[in-house]
């Protein structure tokens, strides 16, 4: 936890406004029934919601672009002068996943790497989660614990401000005499409390499913459950659940003229995993998604230490099959067959 | 910033054609480019796309490398129309590599099919350099026909080596064969080597690697001295787009070669 503030929601929004010239602000928008990230103006200032659930698009949206050119590159992104407002815990969690594979190993990830130096990252509590939601599951909060450089926590009439960073220091020193630091601890026993509501929300959502992370050794025993094959029926292959997800990180490489572009790919695809004479090790659709579970719940955690999942749902609401993570899982786990070969 | 996707243009110095659908492409490179034998490259051509190949050449030849292709599909065609002094793409090398000095003292033994050939090639030679510290060399190379043996010139001077035992098999033999007849598992099944001091490194067709590998383990090498290159589908060679993925390994970074204690519960290897 780093230096914590109070601000009126009015001057938080005066602040905010004032912050428009000089910033890029990105934040959740209403849009019907979903919450999409807007490049924030006077026009849409009113219909940002900070509070409520995660947006649609994933971070990964602005860190690691859908479609670039990576070879012959004058000048490198530079995002400095832009903040994502509205970023929730399972957006945040993410974070653990793409530094590890982006920032380390031999190579980095030239663009990854500077737009994740520069974009200034801002996020909020949960208030009002959603159905598909179930970052308890995997035990993590619906509230930002990390990878933050401002949290804000809505509080009544007003916001309890976590400055996690330099640049989130920087970010409000404009204003600064709008934000009061926190003396009254009495204003964190509410936030507690908010905390505390959310968590129960999302746990009363998936309280039917019987599900508790981690999953990998559950995984192991269940590689030749026909639960596969059963839960896959209903997939196109569209992709959806990769795109939307903010810690899928696999690509492609493309050749157009002299240049190269990198592009988000999808291991649901018939053909990612196929070599020379078109052999592929995985030809059927109950094969890719089981792979996508072992990716996430076996394979990431073994290597890292923690789940390639962080409970966003967004999985859930994009499949155009019904497939439900959860649902999955829970029939896996339900699945009396116990082989590994 | 160093841009990993960026790579150089190299020269078709020289092709020489090893079988009807394999050649071997001498190149020379803008920037020499150190490997360790077992490492690949990104080898590309401008505006239609890249994949891996592993150098044939030995480590030792700093000039030039040499990369053997078989005709497989769109990009490896295009190689195969390419005229010398003609510009390719390079980038690299990737992954781990042979892990020669754990070989040190050892009786080496290589199992080859095909244009699996072109990595072992390089291997091979590796130990050439040093040969006193390896106890035997043996190589067994399976092919198709007599006429699809590669490096030909090669092989009959390795023959002629007292430093190397080497066995040939041919699925299809014609009159003028006089080696072995069948798949080279026939091969393993001719040689002894002392189990307790040995290694044996395979690459091939991964249905050969398939039979190969468990020809060994009947024999009674043991899972960990089974050394595997693994063919994967791969983008980046990076270790970042996740196309080569075996498991919680990632062929271009934690490979390609493997030994088969690493890799054996995995459902996908030999596919
Ligand atoms: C580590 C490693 C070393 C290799 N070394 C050699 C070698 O020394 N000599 C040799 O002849 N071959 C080698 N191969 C195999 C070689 O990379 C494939 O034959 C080649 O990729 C086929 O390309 P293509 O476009 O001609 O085939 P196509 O089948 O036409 O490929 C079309 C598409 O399929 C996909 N694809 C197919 N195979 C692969 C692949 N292996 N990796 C990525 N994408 C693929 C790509 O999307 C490609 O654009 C190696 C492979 C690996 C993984
Ligand atoms: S999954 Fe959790 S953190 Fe994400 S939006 Fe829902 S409640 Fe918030
Ligand atoms: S080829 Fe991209 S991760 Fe291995």
């Amino acid at each position: 936890m780093g230096q914590l503030y109070y601000i009126s929601t009015l001057e938080w929004n005066e602040f905010l406004k004032s912050s428009l010239p000089e910033w890029s602000l990105y934040a959740p928008v209403r849009q019907d029934k979903n919450l999409a990230f807007e490049r924030l103006s006077e026009n849409n200032f009113n219909s940002v919601e900070l509070d409520s659930y995660r947006a649609t698009q994933p971070l990964k949206s602005f860190l690691f672009f859908f479609y670039e050119q990576i070879t012959n590159i004058k000048k490198y992104p530079n995002m400095r002068g832009s903040a994502v407002l509205g970023l929730k815990a399972c957006d945040l969690n993410s974070l653990q996943l793409y530094d590890k594979t982006f920032l380390e190993g031999e190579f980095a990830e030239p663009f990854y790497k500077r737009r994740r130096q520069d974009l200034l990252l801002i996020s909020s509590d949960c208030q009002k989660p959603i159905e598909s939601c179930f970052c308890t599951v995997l035990g993590a909060n619906p509230y930002p614990e990390e990878y933050f450089d401002i949290n804000i926590s809505r509080i009544s009439a007003g916001y309890i401000v976590d400055i996690n960073s330099e640049a989130g220091e920087e970010f409000i020193k404009s204003k600064k005499d709008f934000f009061k630091k926190v003396v009254d601890r009495s204003i964190l026993m509410k936030r507690e409390a908010k905390r505390r509501a959310a968590v129960e929300t999302v746990e009363g959502f998936n309280s039917h499913f019987d599900i508790k992370a981690p999953f990998l050794n559950m995984l192991r025993q269940k590689l030749m459950s026909k639960v596969w094959n059963e839960q896959s029926k209903t997939c196109v292959t569209c992709g959806a659940c990769t795109q939307i997800c903010p810690t899928c990180y696999c690509f492609l490489i493309e050749d157009v003229k002299s240049d190269k572009f990198r592009y988000w790919d999808s291991c649901q695809y018939t053909g990612f995993a196929r070599v020379a004479g078109n052999a592929n090790p995985r030809k059927k659709v109950y094969e890719r998604l089981r792979h996508r579970y072992l990716h996430k719940f076996d394979y990431i955690h073994e290597s890292f230490g923690f789940d390639g999942c962080t409970g966003c749902g967004r999985c859930i609401q994009a499949c155009q099959g019904k497939i439900d993570m959860r649902k999955v899982l829970s029939e896996l786990k339900k699945d009396p067959v116990n082989s590994n070969a | 910033m160093l841009n990993p996707y960026e790579s150089q243009d190299a020269k078709v110095e020289d092709i020489i054609t090893e079988t009807s659908n394999i050649k071997t492409f001498a190149l020379k490179l803008n920037e020499k480019m150190s490997f360790l034998t077992g490492q690949f490259v990104e080898l590309g051509i401008k505006g239609l796309s890249e994949a891996p190949f592993t150098p044939s050449s030995s480590p030792y030849e700093t000039d030039r490398m040499e990369v053997t292709i078989m005709k497989a599909g769109c990009l490896t065609e295009k190689f195969h129309d390419l005229k010398k002094s003609s510009t390719v793409t390079i980038r690299g090398p990737y992954g781990k590599g042979y892990p020669i000095e754990q070989m040190y003292g050892k009786e080496v033994l290589i199992t080859g099919g095909g244009v699996g050939m072109a990595p072992l090639r390089s291997f091979l030679l590796t130990l050439l350099e040093q040969r006193d510290k390896f106890k035997r060399i043996i190589l067994c190379y399976g092919s198709k026909s007599p006429q699809d043996i590669v490096y030909k010139d090669q092989f009959a001077d390795w023959m002629k080596n007292p430093a190397l035992e080497i066995y040939r098999s041919v699925d299809k033999a014609d009159s003028s064969w006089n080696e072995t007849k069948g798949v080279v598992t026939v091969l393993l099944d001719k040689v002894k080597v002392n189990l307790k001091n040995s290694v044996a490194v395979v690459c091939g067709p991964p249905i050969m690697m398939k039979f190969a590998t468990m020809k060994l383990i009947n024999l009674g090498h043991k899972d960990e001295n089974i050394y595997l290159s693994m063919e994967k589908n791969m983008s980046c060679g990076l270790g970042k787009c996740g196309h080569c993925g075996i498991g919680k390994y990632y062929v271009c970074q934690d490979g390609p070669v493997f030994t088969y204690d690493q890799i054996k519960n995995n459902q996908e290897i030999w596919d």
